[in-house]
């Protein structure tokens, strides 16, 4: 049924074989909602991509976090060389793709296109940053690095590597829960192993906490009777109840005793450790 | 209906939205214009030309309901049909025909824009197939412009809108087009006279 108006209809206009082909071929405008919908899809996933940017960030930071109390000395040559090992690089094209995303996203925008790149970039990459300090204030880089740990095998999270790093008990490095037994100390290695503790070299801060069921990384020798004879201890990085500023101190109690072994001639037991090796 | 016609565009969106024949006072006033444009990109036939007013009327009909009204309807229908031409272009892999100017007096209009020498201002106009030839050889970013700037008129806030490029782009690209397009024609002319 041809219901054009009037004018149209005198003769087959330009006008009137378009709209002769709508109705032919029953186009109808696409209902609101529909763009509604994929306007705020848009936004949602730049929102995600800020929101999981932030997250690559703060799990990066976790890490550059860690290094700065992790006792490097005992492990590496030089920070940096450490660094080199440990941060998680996997993060980094991570929070670079996402970065593109939400850049891309933006341009899809029904005005994306006004904006200059650089702004758009700009304003992205910091979105993320300030995202990331607020996430790392909560310690979500933390959280995000240890259950992805937990979950995927072959993720490097810190406290896997911590694990690598110190389960070393022949370079006098180890890592586990102290445990109490008639009044001796045990630690259980992360392999399984149950090491007695001889801790009377230990005279500083760190004694305290050589307790039952505190998780902690122990500098040391493996005497000839299999004890292992402790020079330091340091809190392990999953203990939850202490603080970078706990961790700090007591790194650099160990560090010290490591760069001036002769405080321990108080003790009886030689406490020359060997140098750092992986 | 006879309101209609001195209706805006975008009161006329509005009502085709519920009903479909107001649509047909939009294809009306921007058919002709459109059909134009498509010239001026360089697709000559004229069935062809109707196929793409066709495609590009009904895509717009079927995304009406996006329209921005913080746009002019006539930068949103030219992004459609600019969208329309580049695909249309691309599915059958060919290059532009010259076909971009219409008149003598288009070619003056465009000349000028182009602030060149009167001596070679003057030369150019009188050769109308000289600037078409020019045209056809620019790459098609600065084509796109200066055809939109200097023939279809448009403001850099509406070619903005059209190629969805910032305002800034717009600005960029019609100078280098400007620089680019002179500096064939200039070369054009040095080939004829000598």
């Amino acid at each position: 049924m041809n219901i054009l108006p009037e004018q149209f209809q005198s003769k087959k206009t330009k006008t009137m074989r378009i709209m002769d082909a709508l109705e032919a071929q029953n186009v109808k405008p696409r209902p609101w909602y529909v763009f509604w919908l994929q306007n705020y899809a848009i936004w949602a996933v730049w929102l995600l991509s800020i929101v999981f940017g932030a997250v690559s960030l703060s799990v990066l930071w976790y890490a550059v976090d860690v290094g700065w109390y992790a006792l490097f000395e005992a492990t590496h040559e030089t920070w940096l060389e450490f660094m080199v090992e440990t941060v998680p690089y996997l993060w980094i094209p991570v929070f670079g793709l996402l970065l593109i995303v939400a850049v891309w996203d933006i341009r899809q925008t029904k005005r994306g296109y006004k904006y200059p790149l650089w702004l758009i970039l700009s304003s992205s990459l910091l979105g993320s940053v300030a995202l990331a300090l607020w996430a790392v204030w909560f310690g979500v880089g933390n959280i995000v690095d240890r259950e992805l740990g937990r979950i995927m095998p072959f993720y490097p999270s810190q406290e896997r590597i911590e694990m690598r790093l110190w389960q070393q008990p022949v370079n006098g490095r180890l890592i586990g829960e102290v445990e109490e037994q008639n009044g001796e100390l045990f630690v259980a290695d992360v392999d399984g192993t149950s090491w007695l503790l001889d801790t009377s070299a230990v005279i500083g801060p760190d004694k305290d906490i050589l307790v039952a069921g505190k998780s902690v990384r122990l500098l040391g020798i493996v005497g000839d009777d299999g004890v292992f004879v402790v020079c330091g201890a340091m809190p392990d990085i999953k203990d939850p109840l202490t603080d970078p500023e706990e961790f700090q101190r007591f790194r650099d109690v160990v560090r010290d005793r490591l760069q001036q072994p002769q405080l321990e001639a108080a003790s009886n037991t030689p406490c020359v450790l060997p140098p750092p090796r992986r | 209906m006879a309101d209609t016609q001195t209706q805006s565009d975008e009161s006329l969106v509005g009502q085709a939205l519920a009903d479909r024949q107001a649509f047909a006072f939009l294809v009306e006033r921007y058919e002709a214009p459109l059909g134009r444009y498509f010239y001026r990109l360089g697709v000559g036939d004229p069935e062809d030309r109707q196929d793409l007013l066709q495609d590009t009327f009904i895509k717009a009909y079927r995304n009406l309901a996006s329209f921005d009204t913080s746009l002019k309807f006539s930068s949103w229908l030219y992004r459609i049909a600019h969208n329309e031409t580049v695909s249309w272009f691309r599915k059958r892999s060919i290059r532009p025909e010259g076909h971009a100017i219409a008149d003598a007096d288009e070619v003056l209009r465009f000349v000028e824009g182009l602030e060149l020498g009167p001596a070679e201002q003057f030369k150019i106009t009188e050769d109308q197939t000289a600037v078409t030839k020019a045209l056809t050889e620019l790459p098609e970013r600065y084509r796109t412009v200066l055809i939109l700037r200097f023939m279809e008129h448009k403001e850099y806030e509406e070619i903005s809108d059209i190629l969805t490029i910032p305002v800034a782009t717009v600005g960029t690209l019609i100078h280098r087009g400007k620089a680019a397009l002179k500096k064939i024609l200039i070369a054009q002319n040095y080939e004829h006279t000598t």
